[in-house]
């Protein structure tokens, strides 16, 4: 598929949006209206054609996944990140209980990555 | 990394582990509804409370101060913790699955997001543990009632934090799904060969991926303004960005359900879908609509340009027409075959339907003037997101129960189910338009005896313990048929159309063996024609 093809569907949308936008223009709406809508145009075109030029990403069904069945650093990040922003909230100690979690999280999943690479250029060179 | 993995085969996971930390989409999707359930059973324990005081005039249950509190909890509960969430969900499980993709996109992204939609929906309930009880600002914390002077409570702090976070999750887990359905799709599944289902997901995630970050950033700003007692933004700048993010979320919780009663009732007619190219069109078109009519929410602030959010609201009508011509098509010439996922996809299309004629009401300036803040609105939204997308959600769950799991629900009890919320549900919300229109104010946990009102509410109130009642049934249904556990085979309701239907119930690990081959959106279908002779479509 060509990538033209494959960003048709954001890219449409996005200009059906600016059509919108413009429309808005002639009823001489508020200023927080227009930036809006324009925002949300122009970002929604930017992605499609982000989508347009990226070439990764696609991959046939029969293609080997080097992700693992399982990713406690993942888990261990989120609910790092989330007990950090609560303790902003809560108090510092939470906040410094939160960010170690997700550092040991980050770590973990740098470890993973790590192994994936490492995992795929065996493959390869097999 | 194992060596089934290098092969491009692998087992599932097993154990405590699996159930925390799985990459597998199916597995992340299983959870995001359960999940998404249980804070929905916390959601209609509230409503409960609420109905309950409302039976008579006079503070009986809770206090005000209490029922402010469980009316803003219950619809954040309902809104980011249940039906936005659950509807992604059925994305995660389903739509790597429809395009014949092995994984989703970004797995481990997925996962986080599960984890923060979790953690999000923990730290919001969290305010009930607070000295002051949690926030009572309404689900939108409404501004400048959220402002620190006005709502000083740590539970108004949590609830602005946990909205953050949940809806970031979602916002990643449906960037997932999008890159899927864009980018992972079986080489011979183009554009137009999409699932209905899927392309409802497509234009649901669009609307998640643009409007959901400015909510993220709309509540830091107010967590910034409430912690410092500095002002960012004004109210009306404050209803902009929320109204950005929250009208496009009542679609978030509506076009997944649109596809999924489409495929409930391709199935159970025994016909192919019936306008696909005008339905993929109409649904895109609706979802751009959706992001430009954020300012109906504001036409009673005199701060917002009427005529132009009047019209593109209005203009809504026109790609739901087209989804409503295209389902009814759907069913007209079909052979039915009568289920619950079809009785639950009928009581989508009728409800949703008064749901919708009443928001081109309010989608009129002058008559939203006169609608504004009565008990009109909540009937309104609860015919939408009752009344449409949870009886679409059931569409949902009893048509893809079996090939989650792997056996049947239950039909006699799935029946049950159906008509004891098509009963409550109305008893409960239709009386709702006329208290509205003899002036009953809505958010409030008192009301004066005025002629006929405690009759009314008292009939709600039953009609509420109706619905709980139809829940409960449900969870019956879903023991028992656990018991007997009546196996599904692949194709479990003897007609699917779609890749899903290909895979084992429940899917292995990697979704596929083979991918069949893919001609249209209707792939399996066009199999059988070709097996019986039948040119194709």
């Amino acid at each position: 598929m060509s990538a033209l093809r494959r960003s048709l569907p954001v890219a449409a949308w996005g200009a059906f949006l600016l059509a919108l936008a413009v429309v808005a223009l002639i009823f001489r709406p508020d200023s927080q209206t227009v930036v809006l809508g324009f925002g949300l145009a122009v970002s929604v075109i930017v992605a499609g054609g982000s989508v347009l030029r990226a070439r990764r990403g696609r991959r046939a069904a029969g293609d080997v996944e080097y992700t693992p069945d399982l990713s406690v650093a993942t888990v261990v990040a989120a609910v790092g990140v989330s007990l950090a922003i609560a303790g902003a909230e809560a108090g510092t100690w939470l906040v410094a209980i939160g960010l170690g979690v997700a550092v040991a999280g980050v770590g973990g999943l740098v470890r993973e990555l790590r192994a994936e690479r490492r995992e795929r250029t065996r493959v390869r060179t097999r | 990394m194992s060596a089934t993995a290098a092969a491009g085969v692998r087992a599932p996971a097993g154990g405590l582990l699996a159930l925390l930390a799985s990459t597998d989409h199916k597995s992340v999707g299983r959870r995001l509804i359960g999940v998404s359930v249980a804070f929905f059973l916390a959601g209609g324990v509230m409503a409960l409370l609420m109905r309950t005081e409302l039976a008579q005039p006079g503070l009986q249950v809770v206090s005000t101060d209490v029922y402010n509190q469980l009316f803003s909890m219950h619809g954040s509960v309902m809104i980011y913790l249940f039906m936005t969430p659950i509807g992604l969900a059925l994305g995660v499980y389903l739509v790597p699955l429809q395009v014949g993709a092995r994984e989703i996109a970004g797995p481990r992204w997925a996962l986080g997001g599960l984890w923060l939609d979790v953690m999000g929906g923990l730290i919001m309930l969290s305010g009930f543990l607070t000295v002051d009880g949690a926030a009572s600002a309404t689900w939108i914390g409404v501004d400048p009632l959220s402002r620190a002077p006005n709502t000083p409570s740590m539970g108004m702090d949590m609830w602005v934090l946990g909205v953050a976070v949940a809806t970031l999750g979602q916002t990643i887990f449906a960037a997932c799904v999008l890159v899927t359905a864009l980018r992972r799709r079986t080489p011979d599944m183009t554009l137009l060969r999409i699932p209905v289902f899927a392309w409802t997901m497509i234009a649901t995630c669009l609307m998640v991926v643009f409007a959901f970050p400015v909510l993220v950033g709309t509540m830091v700003m107010l967590w910034i303004e409430r912690q410092f007692g500095v002002q960012i933004a004004d109210p009306v700048t404050y209803q902009h960005l929320f109204w950005f993010y929250g009208h496009p979320v009542v679609y978030v919780m509506f076009f997944p359900f649109v596809g999924a009663v489409g495929e409930v009732f391709a199935n159970f007619a025994a016909r192919r879908f019936f306008g696909y190219r005008f339905f993929v069109v109409s649904i895109l078109a609706f979802a751009g609509l959706s992001m430009t009519v954020w300012g109906h929410h504001m036409f009673t602030s005199g701060q917002v340009e009427d005529k132009y959010f009047a019209l593109t609201s209005t203009m809504l009508v026109l790609p739901a027409g087209i989804e409503y011509f295209d389902l009814i098509g759907t069913l007209w010439t079909g052979r039915i075959r009568w289920s619950a996922a079809l009785l639950f996809g009928l009581g989508f299309l009728l409800q949703f339907l008064i749901g919708g004629v009443t928001g081109i009401w309010v989608a009129a300036p002058t008559i939203d003037q006169h609608d504004n803040n009565s008990y009109i609105v909540v009937a309104h939204f609860h015919y939408t997101l009752f009344g449409g997308s949870a009886f679409g959600l059931f569409a949902a769950v009893y048509y893809w129960w079996p090939k989650i799991t792997g056996w049947y629900l239950g039909e006699r009890l799935g029946r049950l189910h159906f008509w004891l919320w098509v009963i409550g549900f109305n008893v409960t919300f239709l009386p709702m338009f006329w208290l509205g229109f003899d002036g009953m104010t809505r958010r409030i946990a008192d009301y004066p005896p005025h002629p006929g009102w405690a009759t009314v509410n008292l009939v709600e109130t039953v009609g509420a313990f109706v619905i709980a009642l139809g829940m409960a049934v449900f969870l019956l249904n879903l023991a028992l048929s656990s018991l007997r556990a009546r196996a599904a085979p692949a194709d479990a309701w003897a007609g699917g159309q779609t890749l899903e239907w290909a895979s084992d119930s429940p899917p292995p690990r990697h979704n596929f063996d083979v991918v069949p081959p893919v001609r249209s959106y209707a792939p399996l279908w066009d199999l059988r024609a070709a097996a019986q002779g039948a040119a194709p479509e």
